[in-house]
C-alpha cells in the first residue's frame, strides 16, 4: 500500500514492475506509430481532420505535434523526441525507436532479476563509447559545396519524392551558401519562405534577392521595373490624425477638411523630397525607382509618386527590411530629411506577379545578395506546408553540416559501427554493467531493421550481411536499400549530420534511464482522467 | 470618401463566439439588391469586410479578421474556409506507400445542414447552364461599387434567416453558428495546445506569451495581420476582441503590443471578454481567474487606446456574481446566449465610427483616454423598451430617474454621472420620436425637438447634466433573426417592440431597437480597486506556473502598481470640462 493511498483513496498507483511494464507499453506504442516512417521508403501519411482538413507528412515531428497523445510517459517521450528537432532539426522517428529499443531490451534483463540501476551504468558506459564510435566513422573530407548536396539530399529524400528532393537539394544549399558570412554563426532567418499557391511543387525556385507579398497599390505604377534603385524607409507618407486636432466632434466635415488639408502639407513635403532624390539619381538614366516603406503611404501621396514614374509598395514588414538592405545594400531610411544617393539599394530587376487577389513583388538580381528568397509553389496548401516542413529541415541539414565542419555516413552505417565495437567493449567492462552495453547495442540496430523492413528488406539478414562486411570505423559499411547489400555510403552520397547523431545518443540515454529507473507511478488528483 | 478601415482580432475561444454573433448580425442587415438600398447609407459595412476575389475569379465579401483559437476547436469549420477552395485534387507523388488517416466528420447541426444545402445549391446554380449570365451579372454588381455583397448569400437567403431553429443543446463551439464565410488567412490555429484538454491545459497568462516566442507563430501572426492592413488605404484602427481570464490573455498581451509597435498612430479599441460560466470549484481555478485578469487587463490598457472590460455577470473575482438582470430577456448562462448579447451591444457600440459620417475612431478612444482614464465601462438596453404604441419621449420619461440601461462591464455599476459618454440609439424610427408639437402631454424640454437625435441630446443633456455626452442614431435596429438564440420574452414583437399580445412559439424576433453607451466613469475604481485587493492577496510564489512560465515577482509588483496609478486617475470627478 502506497503512503499516497492513505491520503487519497482514490489515487491510482502503479508500482515496480508494474510501473516499468506501463512506461515500456507506451514507449513501444509511441514506436509502432512511428517505425514506418523512418528512411527514404518509409510510409506517407495523409491525415485528413474531422472538417476536411488536409495534412500530408512523413516527418516524425510534424505527426507527433499532430497526435492528441493522452498517455503521460507516451507525451514525455515525445517532448523528448521534439526537443530533439527544436534542437538539430531532424532525428525524431530516430529518438523515439531508439528510446523504445532501449526500453524493450532492458525489459529482458529486468524481468531477469537485474536492477535497472546496473543497466542504466551499462547505458551510461555504451553511450561513452557510442561518441567515441561517432567520431571514428566521421568522414574526413572537407565540407564543399558536393558535400552539402549529399548532406540535403540525404535528409529531403526522406521527406518528399526524389524527383522534388533533388529540386530543393540545390535550392536550398544555395540559399545557405548565399547568405553564409565569413566567421559568423548561420542566421537561417536572412532565407525567406515564400508560399504561392500556384503552378506545381516542381516550379519551386530560389530567388537571389526578396520577394514580397504585396505588391504597388496605385494603379499607374509600372509592373516591371529594370536597373533599379531601392529606398527603403520607416517614414510615414499617410495623412494621420495628430493630438493637436483631436476633439470628440466637429461641427461640420468642411471644419474636419481643413485641419485635414493642413495637416496633408506636412506629409506631402515629405513625398517631394522622395521626388526630389529621384530626380536627381535618375536624371541621366531612366532607371527605375522603387520606395519600399514600412509604414503606410496613402492613396494621395501613392498618386504624387506614380505621376513621377515613382513605384512605392507600403507597410513592409520589419524583417524584410533588415534583408532588403543585405540583398541591395543601401540602408533603411527613418526620416526624409538626410536622403541621399548613398543610401540606396540597387536590384537588376523589380517585377510583380498577381495572383488572385494576392499580389507579390520580386526584387531580384541583386549583386552579391546577403539574403535570398525560396519561393515555394503547389497547388494547393497541404502540398505547400509539406514542402515548407521539408525545406526547413534541408536547410537545418546544411547549416547543421557547415557548422560541425563534418559529416557521417549514412544509410544505418553508425548503428553497425557502434554495434559491432560496443560488441567488443562489452569484454573489456566488468561485471553487469555489461549487459547493459548488450542491451545498449541491440538497440541501435533498431535503426537498420527499421530501414531494411520500410525498404522490403529482411532485416535479420541484411544486419547479419552488414556485420560481415564491416571491418572498423573508419570503414563504416551501409544498406543499401534497393538491393539489399552493403555500401560504402559516402561514395553513395548518403551522409547525415554529427551532430543529429550526438544528440540523439545524448537524449535517448537520459530519458530511457530516467524511465527505467521508475518504481511508482502516481495518478491523483486529476479527475479528468478517470475511465480514459 | 473611401472607407476608413477597422481591423478586427478575435483572440480566444469566447471572442471567437461573440465575434460570430457580431458578423452574423451584421450580415443580416446586407441589401444584396442595389435597388433596395437606401441613399444614405446607415452603417458602412466596407469599414469592417473587405472585398476580394479568389482564384475561380467570384467576387467575395468577408471580414478583416484574424481570429485565433486552440487546434480541436473549429469542429466543423475548415481553416480555411470553403470561398477559396480550389476543389481540384492531385495525385500523391510519393514512391513509398500512402496511408490514409481520417477523422470522423463531426456531426453537422440542423442549422448548418441548412447552409450547406444552400451552398449546394448555389453551387449547382453557378456550374449549371446559366453560367454566362453570373459572369455578366458579377461585372454589373461589381459596378455599383459598394453594394456588392457576398454572392454566396443571394439564393435562398430569407429562408433560413427566418427559419426557427432551437440550437441551444446542439451548439459547442462558435463555428457551430457562424453564417459569414470567413477568407482564409483569417483563422490561426495554435497547434501546441488542444482545446478542452485538461492535461495540457492553456489556462494561464504565460502559456500565451510562451506561444508567441515562437519565432514561426510570430511571423505568420504577423504575416496574417499584414494581409488585412496592408490593403487598408485609410486604416482607422483595430478592433481587438480578447479573452483576459486564460492563456489567450498572454497571447493578446503579446499581439497587443506588436500592433502598438507597428501602428503606433492608429487606435486600438480593447474589449476583455470573460464568459459568466467558468468553472469555479477548486482554489487553483479562481486564482488562475485573477492572476490572468489583473496580468492581462494591465497590459490592455497599457497597450491600447482604450480598453473595455465585458461580462455578464456582476463579480468575476472572488467570486463569479450571477448573471445581469436585462429586462426583456430570459438568457443562460451559456456562451451561445451571453455572447450574443454581448455580440448586439458591440454592435451599436462601435457604430458611431463605422457610419459614413466624420467621426474617426480615433476621436472617441482620444477623447476617452484624456487623462489617462484608459478604461471605460459599456452599458446597454437590449432591447430597448419601447411599447409599439409608445413614443421615444414617453418611453424615456416612463424610466424616470433610473437609468436607461444595464452595465456590462463587471463590478462598475454605472450609478454615478460619468465624465464621459458616447451613447448611440437604433431601431427607432422619428416618427415615434415624439407626439405633435400640439400636444399637451409632451414634457415642456422636448417641445421643439423634431428628431429621434434632437429628443436623444436633449434626453442626454437632462439627465446628464455634469457629463460630456454624444449622441449617435441609427435608423436601422439590430437584426436578430436566426441563428442568433431565442432570448427574448414573450411579450417582445417580431420587431422588437413591446407588445400586449404574446409572441407564437414558433416566431423568432428578427430585429430590436438598442440603445447603448460606452462610458468614462468614477464607478471604474470600483473594478479597478476589487480586482487589486484580491490579486493582492495571492501570493505569486506559491503559483509556481506563473513563475516558470515567465512572470517574474517584480513585474508582478509593477503590476499591481499600475492599478494604483490607474485608479488615481479616475479619482477627480468633475475636472473635465
Amino acid at each position: 500500500m502506497s503512503a499516497i493511498k492513505s491520503l487519497n483513496p482514490k489515487a491510482e498507483v502503479a508500482r515496480a514492475a508494474q510501473a516499468l511494464a506501463v512506461n515500456i507499453s507506451a514507449a513501444k506504442g509511441l514506436q509502432d506509430v512511428l517505425k514506418t516512417n523512418l528512411g527514404p521508403k518509409g510510409t506517407l501519411k495523409m491525415l485528413v481532420s474531422g472538417s476536411g482538413d488536409i495534412k500530408l507528412t512523413k516527418d516524425g515531428n510534424v505527426l507527433l505535434h499532430e497526435m492528441q497523445i493522452q498517455h503521460p510517459t507516451a507525451s514525455l517521450i515525445a517532448r523528448v523526441a521534439t526537443a530533439q528537432d527544436d534542437i538539430t532539426g531532424d532525428g525524431t522517428t530516430s529518438n523515439v525507436l531508439i528510446i523504445g529499443e532501449l526500453l524493450k531490451q532492458a525489459d529482458l534483463y529486468v524481468s531477469e532479476g537485474l536492477h535497472p540501476r546496473i543497466i542504466a551504468e551499462g547505458f551510461e558506459m555504451a553511450r561513452n563509447r557510442a561518441l567515441q564510435v561517432l567520431d571514428e566513422v566521421k568522414i574526413k573530407r572537407e565540407v564543399d559545396r558536393d558535400t552539402l548536396i549529399q548532406v540535403a539530399r540525404t535528409s529531403l529524400r526522406t521527406k518528399v519524392y526524389n524527383d522534388l528532393a533533388d529540386l530543393l537539394t540545390e535550392h536550398v544549399v544555395d540559399a545557405v551558401l548565399a547568405i553564409q558570412k565569413p566567421k559568423q554563426a548561420i542566421d537561417l532567418h536572412m532565407v525567406e519562405i515564400m508560399e504561392m499557391q500556384h503552378k506545381t511543387d516542381m516550379d519551386t525556385t530560389l530567388v537571389r534577392g526578396i520577394v514580397m507579398d504585396h505588391g504597388a497599390r496605385h494603379p499607374d505604377m509600372k509592373k516591371r521595373s529594370e536597373d533599379c534603385f531601392i529606398l527603403t524607409c520607416n517614414v510615414s507618407l499617410e495623412y494621420e490624425k495628430t493630438e493637436v486636432n483631436s476633439a470628440f466632434y466637429y461641427k461640420t466635415a468642411a471644419e474636419r477638411e481643413k485641419l485635414v488639408q493642413a495637416e496633408r502639407e506636412f506629409i506631402d513635403q515629405r513625398v517631394r523630397k522622395i521626388i526630389a532624390l529621384k530626380k536627381k539619381v535618375c536624371a541621366a538614366n531612366d532607371s527605375g525607382f522603387i520606395v519600399i516603406n514600412q509604414k503606410g503611404i496613402d492613396p494621395m501621396s501613392l498618386d504624387m509618386l506614380a505621376k513621377e514614374g515613382i513605384v512605392g509598395l507600403r507597410r513592409a514588414k520589419r524583417r524584410n527590411m533588415e534583408r532588403l538592405s543585405l540583398a541591395c545594400g543601401g540602408a533603411a531610411m527613418n526620416s526624409v530629411e538626410e536622403l541621399t544617393p548613398d543610401c540606396l539599394g540597387h536590384a537588376g530587376l523589380v517585377y510583380e506577379q498577381v495572383l488572385g487577389e494576392d499580389k507579390y513583388t520580386f526584387v531580384e538580381q541583386c549583386k552579391n545578395p546577403a539574403s535570398v528568397t525560396l519561393v515555394l509553389k503547389g497547388p494547393n496548401k497541404h502540398t505547400l506546408t509539406q514542402i515548407k516542413d521539408a525545406i526547413r529541415d534541408g536547410l537545418r541539414a546544411v547549416k547543421n553540416a557547415i557548422e560541425d565542419a563534418c559529416v557521417i555516413p549514412g544509410a544505418g552505417a553508425f548503428e553497425i559501427a557502434a554495434y559491432q565495437e560496443l560488441m567488443k567493449y562489452k569484454n573489456e567492462v566488468k561485471g553487469r554493467p555489461r549487459l547493459g552495453v548488450q542491451a545498449f547495442a541491440d538497440a541501435l540496430l533498431i535503426i537498420v531493421k527499421v530501414l531494411a523492413s520500410n525498404s522490403g528488406l529482411d532485416p535479420q539478414e541484411s544486419i547479419v550481411k552488414l556485420q560481415e562486411e564491416y571491418t572498423d570505423p573508419s570503414h563504416a559499411v551501409g544498406l543499401d536499400i534497393k538491393t539489399g547489400e552493403a555500401l560504402i555510403p559516402a561514395d553513395a552520397g548518403i551522409v547525415d549530420n554529427y551532430r543529429v547523431k550526438k544528440q540523439l545518443l545524448h537524449s535517448c540515454s537520459v530519458i530511457a534511464t530516467n524511465l527505467l529507473l521508475v518504481d511508482e507511478i502516481m495518478r491523483a488528483g486529476m479527475t479528468s482522467l478517470k475511465g480514459s | 470618401m473611401s472607407s476608413r478601415e477597422v481591423v478586427t482580432l478575435q483572440i480566444g475561444h469566447y471572442s471567437n463566439y461573440v465575434g460570430s454573433h457580431w458578423w452574423n448580425i451584421q450580415e443580416s442587415s446586407f441589401i444584396y439588391d442595389p435597388k433596395l438600398a437606401p441613399v444614405q447609407k446607415d452603417i458602412d459595412h466596407d469599414v469592417l469586410f473587405r472585398e476580394g476575389k479568389n482564384l475561380r475569379g467570384e467576387v467575395t465579401y468577408t471580414p478583416r479578421l484574424v481570429a485565433f483559437d486552440l487546434k480541436g476547436s473549429l469542429n466543423t469549420l475548415k481553416q480555411e474556409g470553403s470561398l477559396y477552395d480550389h476543389r481540384h485534387q492531385e495525385e500523391i507523388r510519393w514512391t513509398g506507400d500512402v496511408t490514409l488517416h481520417q477523422e470522423d466528420g463531426a456531426d453537422k447541426n440542423p442549422y448548418l445542414l441548412d447552409l450547406e444545402k444552400e451552398e449546394q445549391l448555389y453551387m449547382k446554380d453557378n456550374t449549371g447552364s446559366n453560367n454566362s449570365q453570373e459572369s455578366i451579372d458579377d461585372v454589373e454588381i461589381k459596378d455599383s461599387g459598394s453594394e456588392v455583397k457576398e454572392r454566396k448569400q443571394k439564393s435562398s437567403d430569407a429562408g433560413i434567416r427566418n427559419k426557427f431553429y432551437k440550437l441551444d443543446d446542439s451548439v459547442t463551439v462558435w463555428s457551430d453558428y457562424l453564417r459569414t464565410f470567413l477568407h482564409p488567412k483569417s483563422i490561426h490555429v495554435i497547434e501546441k495546445y488542444r482545446h478542452k484538454n485538461d492535461l495540457q491545459p492553456f489556462d494561464i497568462y504565460g502559456c500565451g506569451q510562451e506561444v508567441m516566442a515562437d519565432y514561426e507563430t510570430r511571423i505568420e501572426v504577423e504575416d496574417r495581420l499584414h494581409f488585412f492592413i496592408e490593403e487598408c488605404d485609410h486604416l482607422q484602427g483595430f478592433h481587438v476582441l480578447l479573452d483576459t481570464f486564460d492563456g489567450f490573455g498572454g497571447l493578446g498581451s503579446h499581439v497587443l503590443q506588436h500592433l502598438e509597435d507597428e501602428y503606433s498612430s492608429k487606435g486600438i479599441f480593447t474589449f476583455g471578454l470573460t464568459p459568466n460560466n467558468l468553472p469555479d470549484d477548486t482554489p487553483q481555478k479562481r486564482a488562475n481567474r485573477i492572476l490572468n485578469s489583473a496580468i492581462s487587463y494591465s497590459k490592455c490598457w497599457s497597450n491600447s487606446s482604450l480598453f473595455v472590460p465585458m461580462c455578464l455577470a456582476n463579480s468575476l473575482w472572488k467570486t463569479i456574481g450571477p448573471p445581469v438582470q436585462l429586462s426583456h430577456l430570459q438568457y443562460k448562462s451559456l456562451d451561445y446566449h451571453t455572447s450574443a448579447i454581448l455580440a448586439a451591444t458591440l454592435d451599436s457600440v462601435t457604430s458611431p465610427y463605422r457610419q459614413p459620417a466624420v467621426l474617426h475612431m480615433r476621436d472617441l478612444t482620444d477623447t476617452f483616454q484624456s487623462i489617462g482614464r484608459k478604461m471605460a465601462s459599456v452599458s446597454t438596453s437590449f432591447p430597448y423598451p419601447i411599447h409599439e404604441d409608445q413614443f421615444l419621449v414617453d418611453s424615456l420619461m416612463s424610466i424616470g430617474n433610473d437609468l436607461p440601461w444595464v452595465s456590462l462591464t463587471p463590478h462598475v455599476k454605472n450609478t454615478v454621472n460619468p465624465f464621459l459618454q458616447s451613447t448611440v440609439v437604433r431601431g427607432i424610427s422619428n416618427n415615434i420620436a415624439k407626439r405633435s408639437v400640439q400636444d399637451e402631454r409632451s414634457p415642456h424640454q422636448f417641445r421643439t425637438c423634431q428628431t429621434v437625435d434632437d429628443v436623444l441630446q436633449m434626453y442626454l443633456r437632462d439627465r446628464f447634466p455634469t457629463t460630456h455626452s454624444d449622441g449617435t442614431v441609427l435608423r436601422d435596429p439590430c437584426k436578430v433573426v436566426s441563428p442568433y438564440p431565442h432570448i427574448f420574452d414573450p411579450n417582445v414583437s417580431k420587431n422588437g417592440f413591446l407588445s400586449s399580445t404574446k409572441r407564437a412559439d414558433f416566431q423568432g424576433v428578427e430585429s430590436v431597437p438598442v440603445m447603448t453607451s460606452l462610458q468614462s466613469t468614477s464607478d471604474t475604481v470600483e473594478l479597478l480597486q476589487t480586482l487589486h485587493t484580491e490579486a493582492s492577496k495571492l501570493n505569486i510564489h506559491k503559483h509556481h506556473r506563473y513563475l516558470a512560465a515567465g512572470i517574474e515577482e517584480d513585474d508582478y509588483v509593477e503590476i499591481l502598481a499600475n492599478f494604483e496609478t490607474l485608479q488615481h486617475c479616475y479619482e477627480e470627478p468633475g475636472d473635465m470640462g
